[in-house]
Order: structure tokens, then C-alpha cells, then sequence
């Protein structure tokens, strides 16, 4: 069925959306339509206004408005502890976890397969901060899969050349999960790294 | 349609929101794409069967583009080879030069059962770069690359050698060798190693030993062979020389 040419042009813009199909797209364009205008434009100044004003952060690489950005800035965070990510979305999940210290985010995605480069990587800002000399623990949050661990051991490196100690979050079980239905390789990794009780 | 097959995973990358497309080596359909939906989620069960060189019994639906992965269950997933950083980069780079020089759709059941010797001993036993160089051999000789290392590839003549053309992939004699310089210098013992690995099983293999030097020759005289015949380059490669430099691995 033919639709007015700006109604079809917001479906195709909406479809680009990450989990967005032809028939959610047309679903929230219908309701967009709906709305009362002012809370359209509200919905348009703020899609408008993340694009402008939103930006990796200078020192850690985390999305911010302000140079630098609020954690960066916060003084009440363990100086010591360097969380290094990949994504931004990481650390939004890490924050979540009540974790106090700083961090550093990739902002770059790795395939071993593809062709890529390790030495891609901007680390010029994590050399600036290992090189200060206040990071005392790099804590390496990579995803557990391949890609994850060698960047792991490549990040390893460059802290040994600071002597700054490195660790990796831990591989396990899910909690609340069950064990009878754990994958082999989450269990033995969960057997090899057990604590004592 | 649905088909089951065992396979080799090659590679897995991103696709949509929570789905990867999974690169299989398949035992009966040789290399194939194709996505497993729903495995970046916690609760899948598919995940583990599909993560890069796990042995895997799959359950496919053949579809007009890509084959969609339904079900799973895994045969080995080289837990000891997961420990080790040096092995896992050694592994990966198998399955890159598999990914990078197997035809789509095309079975080829020696180099599966190949890859397959190679994993379980480098699990078994841990790695050793002269199985690395027998599997990049195997794979040579199997694509039909197989170079000539006991005589001539021109004249014949097994004497006065002038070291190895990669262009005509083989041994050329000081006679025949049109421009010395252009030749790759394979002499003495990676000369008698390179011998070796056309013929030798993983068995012998494991009791040779080998000083450094000569298997660092014998690394990049398989390395160039490979780039000038399958004209690729490979990426883990890259990433090992970046590792070692850093003295990681």
C-alpha cells in the first residue's frame, strides 16, 4: 500500500534501529504520528542533541556532554583502580555492579579473524595514565571469549612495562544458574578458578 | 531441509542484535555460513558450540542464503588448548587458513580428519610449531600445492641446489636456477625438516627434535609459500609477531 512520502521516510529512518523491523518501524512511526507535536519535537531535539553533544571522553573514552567527563572528575573514586573495557555499554553494566574505580574504554571492536590490528588500538591515553604512576591494579573486563584474551594479554603487556599489576574478571557460573546445565567449558573454567570457603 | 553434520567452527562474528554467523568446516558440506540466533544471551544453549576450533555436532535448516544453526551438542571443545595463550593464537591460525583457503560448499574429508589429529595432539600433548608447520603442509599438499623439495623441479639433478623457487614450487639446482638471489634459502636441516613433513605422520613427528633456527626458517619458508600460492595474507600472523614482540607469548 502506498503511504505519504514523510510517514514512509520515518519508517525507513526507524528501521535502521538496532531490533527494529518493517512491522515495529511502521508500529512506532504510527505512534509518533499520535503523539502531541510537542513531545515529537521533544523526541526530535533529543536524538539531535545526543549526536551533537555526546562524545567519547578525552581521558577514559566514556560517552560524555562535559571534558572530562563526571567520572573522571569524581574525586571520591579509588585512583588506583584502572577498569579497562571495550565498549561504553560495558562500563554502564560495570557501574551497575557498585564498582568505585576509574576507567578506560576501547571504543574499538576486535576480531581476531578479521582483518584487523592489535596495534589499532588508541592507547595513547592508557599509557598517559599507567605512566602517572597512581594506577596500581589494571582490571581487564574483555568479554571471556578469544578476542578477549588476547587483547587481555596484549593490555598485559603494556602494564608490565609500568609495572603495574593486571587482573581479569573472573570465568564461572551464573548466579541462580544451575549446574546440571552449565556448558563445559563455563564449567571448567568455573572448576579451575574455585575459592576456598 | 534440515541436515545434521560434525564440524569444525572456524569463526564466529556478529550478526544483529543477539546472533552470531558462525564459519563451520563441515565433515559432509565442507565450509559453510551460517547463524546461530539468539546466542549472545546468557541462557543459550547453542553458545558453546559454536565458539572458534570446538568440535561440534550440528543440527542445520538449509536455507535460501545462509543455513540457520537449530540445535547443538558438542564432541570437544580442547579445554587444555584454552589454557594456553600460545596455543589458542597457534589454533586460531589454523582455522584462519582454513577459513581463508576452503571453498564453500566443498567437502574435503582429509583435511578434516587432518585438523582434527592436529587439535587433539596439541590439546594432548601442547604445542609444538613443527605440528603447525605439518598441518600448513597437509594443507598444501591436499589444495594440490604440494612443493618439490628432493630434487630439481626443472632437470631432476638432486645435487648442487641453489635453494627453493617459490613461483615454480619447488628445489632448483645451480644450473638451472635462473636468478639465484630470487630463491628462498632452504638448505641443511629446514630443508630436511620441510622433507620430513610431506611424508611423516603426528607420531614421528613428536620424537623429532629441531634446533630454533631452523624452525624459524622453516616458519617463513611455509609462511611465504603460503601467501604466494593462495595469494592471502594472514592476520594471526600479524597479531603473533605484535605478541611476541611484546614478549607475551
Amino acid at each position: 500500500m502506498k503511504l505519504a512520502r514523510p510517514l514512509e521516510n520515518l519508517i525507513d529512518q526507524l528501521i535502521k534501529l538496532p531490533t527494529i523491523g518493517p512491522k515495529t518501524a511502521q508500529r512506532l512511526a504510527l505512534y509518533i504520528l499520535k503523539i502531541p507535536e510537542g513531545e515529537a519535537r521533544l523526541l526530535a531535539q533529543a536524538i539531535i542533541d545526543a549526536r551533537e553533544k555526546v562524545f567519547p571522553c578525552p581521558r577514559c573514552g566514556y560517552l560524555t556532554d562535559t571534558d572530562p567527563c563526571m567520572i573522571c572528575r569524581d574525586v571520591n573514586r579509588e585512583k588506583g583502580v584502572l577498569c579497562v573495557a571495550e565498549e561504553a555499554k560495558d562500563i554502564i553494566a560495570i557501574e551497575r555492579t557498585g564498582f568505585r574505580g576509574r576507567y578506560f574504554v576501547l571504543n574499538k571492536e576486535f576480531n581476531l579473524m578479521e582483518d584487523n590490528n592489535l596495534e589499532d588500538f588508541n592507547i595513547s591515553g592508557l599509557r598517559k595514565m599507567l605512566v602517572s604512576g597512581e594506577i596500581k591494579e589494571l582490571v581487564l573486563a574483555l568479554n571471556p571469549d578469544i578476542d578477549g584474551e588476547v587483547i587481555a594479554r596484549y593490555l598485559a603487556g603494556i602494564a608490565a612495562e609500568y609495572e603495574v599489576k593486571t587482573t581479569r574478571l573472573a570465568h564461572g557460573l551464573p548466579v541462580g544458574g544451575d549446574i546440571e546445565y552449565a556448558d563445559e567449558i563455563t564449567l571448567r573454567m568455573a572448576i579451575e578458578g574455585r575459592k576456598e570457603i | 531441509m534440515y541436515y545434521r553434520t560434525r564440524a569444525i567452527i572456524l569463526k564466529n562474528r556478529d550478526f544483529k542484535e543477539t546472533d552470531k554467523l558462525v564459519t563451520i568446516f563441515s565433515e559432509s558440506e565442507g565450509k559453510v555460513s551460517a547463524v546461530a540466533k539468539g546466542i549472545k544471551k546468557p541462557k543459550s544453549s547453542l553458545r558453546v558450540c559454536v565458539q572458534p576450533f570446538c568440535h561440534s555436532s550440528l543440527f542445520l535448516s538449509r536455507g535460501k542464503g545462509l543455513d540457520l544453526i537449530t540445535q547443538g551438542k558438542i564432541i570437544d571443545f580442547y579445554g587444555n588448548t584454552r589454557n594456553d595463550i600460545n596455543s589458542i593464537l597457534h589454533v586460531v591460525y589454523m582455522m584462519e587458513l582454513l577459513d581463508k583457503t576452503l571453498i564453500d560448499r566443498v567437502p574435503v574429508p582429509g583435511l578434516y580428519g587432518t585438523t582434527l589429529k592436529v587439535l587433539a595432539y596439541i590439546n594432548e600433548i601442547g604445542f609444538n610449531p613443527l605440528i603447525i608447520r605439518y598441518f600448513e603442509m597437509r594443507l598444501l599438499t591436499i589444495l594440490g600445492y604440494k612443493p618439490v623439495l628432493n630434487r630439481c623441479v626443472f632437470c631432476g639433478q638432486t645435487t648442487g641446489l641453489a635453494g627453493f623457487n617459490l613461483a615454480e614450487g619447488g628445489i632448483v639446482c645451480n644450473k638451472c636456477s635462473p636468478g639465484a638471489q630470487s630463491n628462498f634459502p632452504l638448505f641443511g636441516e629446514s630443508l630436511a625438516l620441510a622433507r620430513l613433513l610431506t611424508g611423516a605422520n603426528l607420531r614421528t613427528l613428536s620424537r623429532v627434535t629441531a634446533s630454533a633456527p631452523a624452525l624459524k626458517q622453516l616458519e617463513i619458508f611455509m609462511e611465504k609459500f603460503l601467501e604466494y600460492h593462495l595469494e592471502r595474507r594472514f592476520n594471526l600472523k600479524n597479531i603473533m609477531r605484535i605478541l611476541k614482540k611484546n614478549i607475551i607469548i
